[in-house]
């Protein structure tokens, strides 16, 4: 018989006090090279000690079948490993296999079934209604018993409360299981029995820091799938989906535009930029035109530049961050992030930021156009940008 | 020149055995480093971040260039040493055409957050997957520090890709107050009770840190506690426009104003 099982929720402000489903039964596991995590009839059985590792806090906390397989497809289909995600629910058990690993399961009234996943792309899932017996991988009657925890197995065997097992080999070499009527009793959890605790603490250390720890992730790990995005991955062969594997990344390659800066640097605290975007076009040393201001301030344009009353820069990466030109505006005509000037493929643009007022452009040639609402135009040397308050901005050629 | 206070505090909590957590709190760097990867490497990864980033001797500023670099030796060094990985969050005085500037920079899960006129708002934004869970609608905010995912995230220094840090660029203001944290805050105060804390109008800076670190220990102290608070006391800014100008705008609501249409009188006395 079995008894709900009680579970408190420690690293959660909300404590649960419902009984935890599925509870019952035990698991032996046979020691061997692959991860067994199990807990309160439900767990994963699969040579990736990662995953494994990435899984045991969710088992543990009792997060369902479906939460386990869906942590298991963070980076795609195609890295997923060998597993076997197992559930016990009520009166049903519940198995997700993939790869060269099955399981076999007997049913009450006699009925043996089984679930494979030799012959199939992505899984196969499969419910069997009042399991007795389950095993996976290589498990034998000498298996060391578990009740919840992580441990080195090769394989599993679970038994319903209130049954042993009894293996006879059969003339035909396939291995019967018979319902004894001797009950041995299983109401207690391992470990309160004369049986010593089972429970395995991670046996490598370098697992610990993955326990309520925090853990280093790779973009594409942890990339959100939206829900329609993982429908497709499901049914679709993998040679379809060709999702980037976290270890294929070339990091210096991700960051060349800061490489760039540093290999042009002296090492001196104070490196030349050289995020010059017209040595970025023509490969040639030129130099950058002259931001001159109507209140003295003359910026080079290495780069691009906001300015306003009291520019800021909100949330960018280490290669965008502009030249921030502070402007006196005793009118407050001038907003505080007015107006940016950044380089574009074919030269400047000039673009507003939202300004209140807006800002006017006064072309070399005498037409003016007005920058306001968020509006890109393009800046050539010779330019005047009025921005208002008396502020005006000329683009000079490089001399 | 600016003149700034600043305290500092940190408690290993109550459940770790070691506090992987470092912080930098030296005038013009501020920063607090959370490590991650197994007793020894996490320590190792945010020390080694901890000094990257002291600036050179005598200077009152630095530079995004400098700041850039610090990240890039900083990954170099942790990535040979094989030390795990570690969050970085904090700030440093730059200056920007003679206006003085808080870079303030994060990669990770600490965070930063500013107390401007008596508000609390936070800065950085989370590198971690619970943040895009936030974000995509999926989980509340609120409900993010209880998130069994909570303690994943997606970039770090130490990370194969490299360090991806995000940056601010916000004007240094008198009387403004900024604090940085672990994640050992984050997890066990909710928004509320920091913005509380942090914006005490009665307290230094040391009182504030060793009041945050004080109470997330007391509500669990499942992870290091880590938190650095610095107070902008007054700025001289070597601006090209007068003292007087930029004291009005500190003081007064920020708005810009905008243009009226000009009224023109017509000749006979009706107005157009």
């Amino acid at each position: 018989m079995s008894e709900p099982r009680y579970e408190e929720r420690a690293h959660d402000g909300a404590k649960s006090d419902e009984p935890v489903a599925g509870a019952g039964g035990l698991v032996h596991y046979q020691p061997g090279s692959a991860r067994l995590a199990v807990s309160a009839g439900r767990g994963v059985l699969t040579p990736d000690i990662t995953l494994a590792a990435r899984l045991w806090p969710l088992i543990a906390r009792g997060v369902p079948l479906s939460g386990l397989l869906e942590e298991a497809l963070r980076g795609g289909l195609a890295p997923l490993p060998d597993l076997i995600l197992f559930e016990l629910d009520g009166h049903a058990l519940r198995v997700v296999v993939r790869g060269a690993l099955d399981v076999r399961v007997q049913v009450a009234g006699g009925g043996i079934g089984g679930c494979s996943g030799h012959l199939v792309r992505t899984w196969n899932e499969q419910v069997f209604e009042h399991p007795i017996l389950a095993t996976a991988g290589e498990a034998t009657d000498t298996g060391l018993p578990l009740d919840s925890g992580i441990v080195l197995a090769s394989g599993f065997r679970w038994a319903a409360p209130g049954t042993t097992v009894v293996d006879q080999p059969s003339q035909d070499g396939e291995i019967k299981t018979a319902i004894a009527s001797a009950v041995v009793t299983t109401s207690k959890p391992a470990g309160r029995s004369e049986l010593p605790d089972t429970r395995i603490e991670p046996i490598d250390d370098s697992f610990q820091h993955l326990f309520e720890s925090t853990v280093m992730r790779s973009i594409e790990d942890a990339a959100v799938r939206a829900p329609d995005e993982e429908v497709l991955i499901i049914g679709v062969p993998p040679a379809q989906v060709a999702p980037d594997r976290p270890g294929d990344h070339d990091g210096r390659t991700v960051m060349a535009g800061e490489l760039a800066v540093l290999l042009a640097s002296t090492g001196d605290p104070v490196p030349a930029s050289t995020g010059d975007p017209a040595l970025a076009s023509t490969g040639t040393q030129v130099r950058p035109p002259i931001l001159q201001l109507s209140t003295g301030q003359r910026v080079e344009m290495d780069r691009s530049v906001v300015i306003g009353r009291r520019p800021q820069v909100d949330r960018v990466s280490g290669i965008d961050i502009p030249h921030l030109v502070t402007v006196p505006s005793p009118q407050q005509d001038i907003s505080r992030s007015h107006l940016a000037i950044r380089p574009g493929a074919m030269g400047w643009v000039a673009v507003d930021l939202g300004s209140t007022n807006g800002s006017v452009i006064r072309r070399a040639g005498g037409e003016s156009a007005v920058l306001a609402n968020g509006a890109l135009l393009d800046l050539q040397p010779g330019d005047t940008i009025d921005l208002g308050d008396g502020v005006t901005a000329v683009l000079l050629a490089p001399s | 020149m600016m003149q700034v206070q600043w305290g500092s505090a940190t408690d290993l909590g109550r459940v770790r055995t070691v506090n992987e957590d470092s912080w930098l709190a030296e005038p013009p760097v501020f920063l607090v480093a959370d490590g991650m990867g197994g007793h020894a490497a996490g320590a190792m990864a945010s020390a080694i971040v901890v000094q990257e980033f002291v600036a050179p001797v005598g200077a009152t500023a630095v530079t995004a260039e400098w700041v850039m670099d610090s990240f890039l030796r900083s990954h170099d060094r942790i990535t040979d040493a094989g030390a795990g990985g570690t969050t970085v969050a904090g700030f440093a005085a730059v200056e920007q055409n003679g206006t003085p500037y808080w870079l303030i920079f994060n990669i990770g899960d600490s965070r930063i957050y500013r107390c401007s006129q008596g508000g609390v708002e936070q800065i950085s934004v989370d590198h971690s997957v619970v943040q895009e869970l936030v974000e995509s609608g999926e989980v509340a905010s609120d409900r993010a520090r209880f998130h069994p995912q909570r303690h994943i995230i997606t970039r770090a220094v130490g990370a194969p890709e490299g360090p991806q840090p995000d940056f601010w660029l916000l004007p240094v203001t008198a009387g403004d107050r900024l604090m940085i944290c672990s994640d050992g805050v984050t997890s066990e105060l909710d928004a509320d009770q920091i913005a509380d804390l942090t914006s005490a109008a009665q307290g230094t800076p040391q009182q504030i840190a060793d009041s945050l670190v004080s109470l997330a220990c007391q509500a669990g102290g499942r992870d290091n506690v880590t938190v650095v608070v610095v107070d902008v006391l007054l700025i001289d800014a070597k601006a090209t426009h007068d003292e007087k100008i930029t004291h009005r705008h500190r003081l007064r609501d920020d708005h810009t104003l905008p243009r009226l249409p000009e009224i023109t009188l017509v000749a006979s006395g009706e107005m157009a």
